[in-house]
C-alpha cells in the first residue's frame, strides 16, 4: 500500500501543488486586475452627477421583467421598491409564473390593475400567456399571467411583452439602490457593442427595509449570512472587476443585470437550464463571435441590489450544489467554445480558467485533503507539515478575503458601523475552518448530480421580506440566518439559477468570483 | 530550505499581507470614524451656506469664516452637495464663496493638469457652478472621453457658438460617452441651437447627420422642417425614418403629405417612422394609405397601422371596422387594435 502510494499518489500530490501554485498566480493577476479596475472607476466616477441622463430625452427606455412565483408574501414590497427606482423611461413587467398562491390577486388589488389586450410580438416561445393587466394607478406596471413554465420562460414571456431598448432582469426579492439602474446603464451609452451589464449583489441579511427600500445597510450579525456577506464580496469588489478588466466578464447575476432586448431576442431569450443566466452570458458572447457582431459584457461595481441568502446549512447546500450543476451544464453546453482561437478571450482564457479554476476547483481541493491525510497515515508526509499545509490553505484563503474587504474598505464602505466590518473580519478567518471544506462536499455533489442528469429544481419556497412594512413606514429588519441546522430558512421562491460557487479555490483556498443566488429547495 | 521552512516562510509573508490589510482597514476606519464625527460640524457649514444663499453676498463673510475650519476635501464636499440645486442670484453667491475658499481656483488649475482624473475632476467642479472659463474649448478636444463628455455636459452653461461647434463636433466623438452628452447638452441649450445645428446639416452625413436629427427630433423647432425634406431623400434607410420623425414633430401643415408618401418608401424602418410620424400629427387624410399596412407581413408595421388608424380618431377606426371581420393579417391585427381599451393603455410610438 506504501508502495502504491509512493508510485501513484506521490506524483498526484505534486500536481495538486502546481495547481495551487497556478491558482495563487492566477488570482494574484485577478486581485492587480480588479483593484486597476476599481481605481479606474471610482476617479471616473468621483463628484459624478447622474441627473444628466435621468433628465435625458435621449436615455434609452429600460424595462425592469421580474418573474414571480409564489411570491404573495413580498411581491408587493418588492415591486413598490421597484416603482421607487429613479429612471426617467421605466417600464417593469412583473411575470405571474402560474403562481399557486395569492400573487396575482396581491398584485391585483394593491395596484388597482386592468385587464389589457394582448397586443405584442411572440418572438420567443413560452407557456401559454392567459392575461396581460396594466395598473391603473402606475401606468408603467404591466402583470403578465401565464402558466408555470419556470423562470425562463417567465423571463422570455416578459422578453416578449416588454417594448423598451434595453430589459433590466431582477429577482422579485432583490431590493435595488434607487439610482442603481442610471449607473448600470452607463456602459450602455458609451459602447453600442456592450449587450450586457452586471452590477454587484451584496447581503441584505441584518439590513432595515422600510417601504421597499433599505433604510439602513448592516453587516449580517450570524456566523452563515456574514461568511456569505464575504462571499458576495470577494465575488464582486475581486472577481467580477478583475474579469472586467481582463474582458472575459461571464456572470451576470440573475438578481440584477440589464441586456439589449434586441440581442436576447437575437439568441432567443433564456434557455431552460439551471444555470439559464450565466448560459445567457456566455451564449451571447459566443453569438457575437459566430456572427461578427458586438458582444460586449460589463460589470458596474457599485450599482447595488440587495438580496437574502440563505440562512440553514441546508438550504445553502442545495443552492450551492444546484449553482455547481447549473455550471456544469453551461460548461458542457458550451464544449465547443473552449480552446477554439476563433472564440478569442472567451475561447482561449475565460472558459480554460473557469474549467481549470472553477469546475476542477472542488475535486482537486479534496484530493488534496485525501492525499494529505493518507500521506500522514502512510508516514510519507510528517504531521507537522500536515498542518502547516493545512495553514497555508487557510492563510491564503484568509488573505485573499482579507484583500477583498481592504477593497470594499477604500471603495464603496456600504456596511457603515465600525462593528459591523469588524465582524466582516471575524466571517473571513471563520469560513475557512469547516465552512469551506463544506462548499467543497456541495460542489462535488452539484457535478455528482449533473453526471447522473438531474435536472430539477425541486420545490421552491419563500419567506422573504414578508415581515416587512406594508402601508405603514414601520422599519423591520430583514430576518437574521437562524443558527443552528434543520430549522426553515429563508428561501427565495423564484431562484435564480446562477451557477457559480463562492467558495474559494481547491484545496489551496482561492476565493473564486462566484455568482451569488437564491436558493431552491429540492 | 526543507519543504516545512518553505511553507513557513510563505506563511510569514501571507500573515505580515494579513497584518498589512488589517492595518489599512483599521486607519481607514479610523478616517472614517473622524468623518462621522465632524458631520455635525459639516451641517453648520451646510445651515451657514443656506443663509449667505437666502442673504445674499452680505452673509457670505459669516458662511466663509464657518468653511475655513474645515480642510478642503470637505469643503468641496459641501459645496458640490448644493452647487447643482441652486441658481440665479443663488449661484452667485456660491461661486463667490466658491472663490473665497479657493476651490474655484484649484479646479481652474486643475483643468490644466496632467492626470486625466484632475481634470475631469476640476471640470465636474467648474460645471457644478456654471462657472465659464476659456479651456471650456479645449477640454472638448481632451484626450480623455470622460473629460471630453463633462466638458459637453459644461459647455450647456456657455452656449456660444465656439461652444456649440465643439458641441457638433462631439457628435462624430468615437466614444458613446461624449455623444450622448454633447447631445443631451445640444438639447439643453434647446432653441439657440438650431441654426447651427441646421448649418452642420450641410457639411456632414452619415452617423453625425442621424445624430443631428435625434436632437432636433426632441427638440421640435419648426426650423428643421426644410432640411428634413430634403433628408427624406438620404440613401440611408435610417437617416430618411430620423428625418420622418422629425417632420412629425414640427408639426408643420405641409408634414402630413411628406409623411404619406414616404409610406411608399421601400424601407421598414422609414414606412415605420412615417406610420409614427401620420398618428403623431393625427393626419387622418393619411389613413387611406395606412390601411393596407394592416396586411404587412412585418407585425411591427402591422401594429403601428393598427394603432395608428386608431390614433386618427373616427375615419381610422372605421377602417379598422371594416378590416375586422374575417381572416388573415389584417382582420388580426385590427381585432386586436380595436379591442384596445383605450389608445393611452398603449404608446402611439413603435
Amino acid at each position: 500500500m506504501k508502495h502504491f502510494y509512493v508510485t501513484v499518489i506521490t506524483p498526484i500530490t505534486y500536481v495538486v501543488l502546481a495547481y495551487f501554485v497556478a491558482l495563487g498566480a492566477f488570482y494574484l493577476i485577478m486581485y492587480l486586475s480588479a483593484a486597476l479596475e476599481m481605481r479606474r472607476y471610482l476617479r471616473e466616477v468621483r463628484a459624478e452627477r447622474h441627473g444628466t441622463i435621468l433628465s435625458s430625452e435621449l436615455a434609452p427606455t429600460i424595462s425592469m421583467l421580474v418573474p414571480a412565483h409564489n411570491e404573495e408574501q413580498s411581491i408587493k414590497e418588492s415591486i413598490r421598491a421597484l416603482l421607487t427606482v429613479a429612471y426617467p423611461q421605466l417600464e417593469i413587467v412583473v411575470v405571474d409564473d402560474g403562481s399557486t398562491d395569492e400573487t396575482l390577486s396581491t398584485l391585483t388589488s394593491t395596484f388597482d390593475l386592468i385587464p389589457i389586450h394582448p397586443f405584442y410580438d411572440r418572438r420567443i416561445a413560452t407557456k401559454q400567456v392567459t392575461a396581460i393587466y396594466r395598473s391603473k394607478r402606475f401606468p408603467n406596471l404591466i402583470v403578465v399571467a401565464k402558466d408555470q413554465g419556470g423562470k425562463a420562460d417567465a423571463l422570455n414571456a416578459a422578453l416578449n411583452i416588454s417594448s423598451s431598448e434595453l430589459v433590466c432582469t431582477i429577482d422579485a426579492d432583490t431590493i435595488l439602490d434607487p439610482d442603481g439602474l442610471r449607473r448600470l446603464v452607463r456602459p450602455f451609452i458609451r459602447n453600442r457593442e456592450v449587450v450586457a451589464a452586471g452590477a454587484t449583489i451584496r447581503v441584505a441579511n441584518g439590513c432595515t427595509v422600510r417601504q421597499g427600500r433599505l433604510a439602513s445597510e448592516r453587516g449580517p450579525h450570524r456566523a452563515l449570512a456574514g461568511i456569505q456577506a464575504v462571499e458576495f464580496l470577494r465575488a464582486f469588489l475581486f472577481g467580477r472587476p478583475g474579469w472586467n478588466r481582463l474582458g472575459g466578464n461571464l456572470l451576470i447575476s440573475g438578481a440584477f443585470g440589464l441586456f439589449r432586448r434586441q440581442s436576447l431576442l437575437d439568441t432567443n431569450g433564456y434557455a431552460r437550464s439551471v444555470g439559464e443566466d450565466i448560459e445567457l452570458v456566455v451564449r451571447l458572447r459566443r453569438h457575437g463571435y459566430d456572427t461578427g457582431q458586438p458582444a460586449r459584457v460589463e460589470f458596474v461595481p457599485d450599482p447595488v441590489a440587495w438580496t437574502e441568502t440563505p440562512t440553514a446549512f441546508r438550504e445553502l447546500g442545495r443552492q450551492r450544489e444546484r449553482w455547481q450543476r447549473g455550471f456544469c451544464d453551461v460548461l458542457w453546453r458550451h464544449r465547443g467554445v473552449i480552446l477554439r482561437p476563433r472564440y478569442g478571450v472567451l475561447g482561449m482564457i475565460v472558459m480554460p480558467a473557469f474549467v481549470l479554476f472553477e469546475w476542477m476547483a472542488p475535486i482537486i481541493e479534496a484530493a488534496g485533503l485525501v492525499l494529505v491525510t493518507l500521506g500522514v497515515i502512510f508516514g510519507e508526509l510528517s504531521l507537522q507539515f500536515a498542518i502547516l499545509f493545512f495553514a497555508l490553505a487557510c492563510g491564503l484563503g484568509i488573505l485573499l478575503s482579507m484583500l477583498a474587504l481592504m477593497l470594499e474598505e477604500l471603495s464603496f464602505r456600504r456596511y457603515g458601523r465600525a462593528r459591523d466590518r469588524a465582524l466582516l473580519v471575524v466571517w473571513a478567518v471563520l469560513e475557512n475552518l469547516g465552512y469551506r471544506q463544506l462548499t467543497i462536499w456541495w460542489r462535488l455533489r452539484g457535478v455528482a448530480s449533473f453526471l447522473r442528469g438531474k435536472k430539477a429544481w425541486g420545490k421552491m419556497n419563500r419567506k422573504g421580506f414578508d415581515s416587512i412594512g406594508e402601508d405603514d413606514d414601520t422599519a423591520i429588519t430583514v430576518p437574521q440566518p437562524v443558527p443552528s441546522i434543520g430549522l426553515r430558512p429563508l428561501v427565495p421562491a423564484m431562484s435564480n439559477s446562477e451557477f457559480g460557487s463562492t467558495s474559494m479555490m481547491s484545496s489551496v483556498v482561492m476565493p473564486h468570483p462566484p455568482s451569488p443566488g437564491k436558493t431552491a429547495s429540492s | 530550505m526543507s519543504s516545512v521552512d518553505l511553507i513557513i516562510v510563505v506563511l510569514t509573508i501571507i500573515g505580515t499581507g494579513i497584518a498589512a490589510v488589517l492595518v489599512t482597514v483599521a486607519v481607514s476606519s479610523l478616517v472614517r470614524a473622524h468623518r462621522i464625527r465632524m458631520e455635525p460640524s459639516l451641517g453648520d457649514a451646510r445651515q451657514a451656506i443656506v443663509e449667505a444663499l437666502s442673504g445674499g453676498e452680505a452673509e457670505t463673510d459669516r458662511a466663509f469664516s464657518v468653511l475655513s475650519r474645515f480642510s478642503d476635501r470637505y469643503v468641496a464636499e459641501v459645496m458640490l452637495d448644493m452647487a447643482p440645486s441652486v441658481t440665479g442670484t443663488s449661484r452667485s453667491v456660491l461661486v463667490v464663496l466658491g472663490e473665497r475658499t479657493g476651490m474655484l481656483r484649484h479646479a481652474r488649475i486643475g483643468v490644466r493638469r496632467r492626470r486625466w482624473s484632475t481634470r475631469l475632476y476640476s471640470a465636474r467642479v467648474l460645471s457644478a457652478f456654471g462657472v465659464e472659463t476659456e479651456e471650456l474649448p479645449r477640454l472638448m478636444k481632451d484626450r480623455s472621453p470622460e473629460v471630453r463628455a463633462q466638458a459637453a455636459a459644461w459647455a450647456v452653461t456657455a452656449p456660444k457658438d465656439e461652444t456649440l461647434a465643439g458641441l457638433i463636433g462631439l457628435l462624430g466623438d468615437t466614444d458613446g460617452l461624449c455623444r450622448f452628452a454633447a447631445q443631451d447638452a445640444l438639447i439643453r441649450v434647446g432653441l439657440p441651437a438650431s441654426d447651427s445645428l441646421i448649418s452642420a446639416l450641410d457639411s456632414v452625413d452619415g452617423e453625425v447627420t442621424q445624430r443631428i436629427l435625434e436632437v432636433a427630433t426632441a427638440m421640435g423647432d419648426g426650423r428643421f422642417y426644410r432640411p428634413a425634406v430634403e433628408l427624406v431623400e438620404d440613401p440611408s434607410p435610417e437617416t430618411r425614418a430620423l428625418a420622418a420623425a422629425v417632420l412629425a414633430r414640427t408639426g408643420s401643415p405641409q408634414a402630413g403629405p411628406e409623411l404619406v408618401r414616404l409610406l411608399e418608401d421601400p424601407s421598414e424602418v422609414v414606412v415605420l417612422a412615417a406610420a409614427v410620424g401620420i398618428a403623431k400629427l393625427a393626419y387622418w387624410p393619411g389613413c387611406a394609405e395606412i390601411e393596407p399596412l394592416l396586411s404587412h407581413p412585418s407585425w411591427e408595421l402591422r401594429r403601428q397601422a393598427g394603432v395608428t388608424l386608431l390614433a386618427l380618431g373616427a375615419p381610422g377606426t372605421i377602417l379598422l371596422r371594416s378590416a375586422a371581420p374575417g381572416y388573415g393579417l389584417a382582420a388580426e391585427i385590427a381585432t386586436q387594435a380595436l379591442q384596445l381599451q383605450s389608445l393611452s393603455t398603449l404608446e402611439v410610438g413603435a
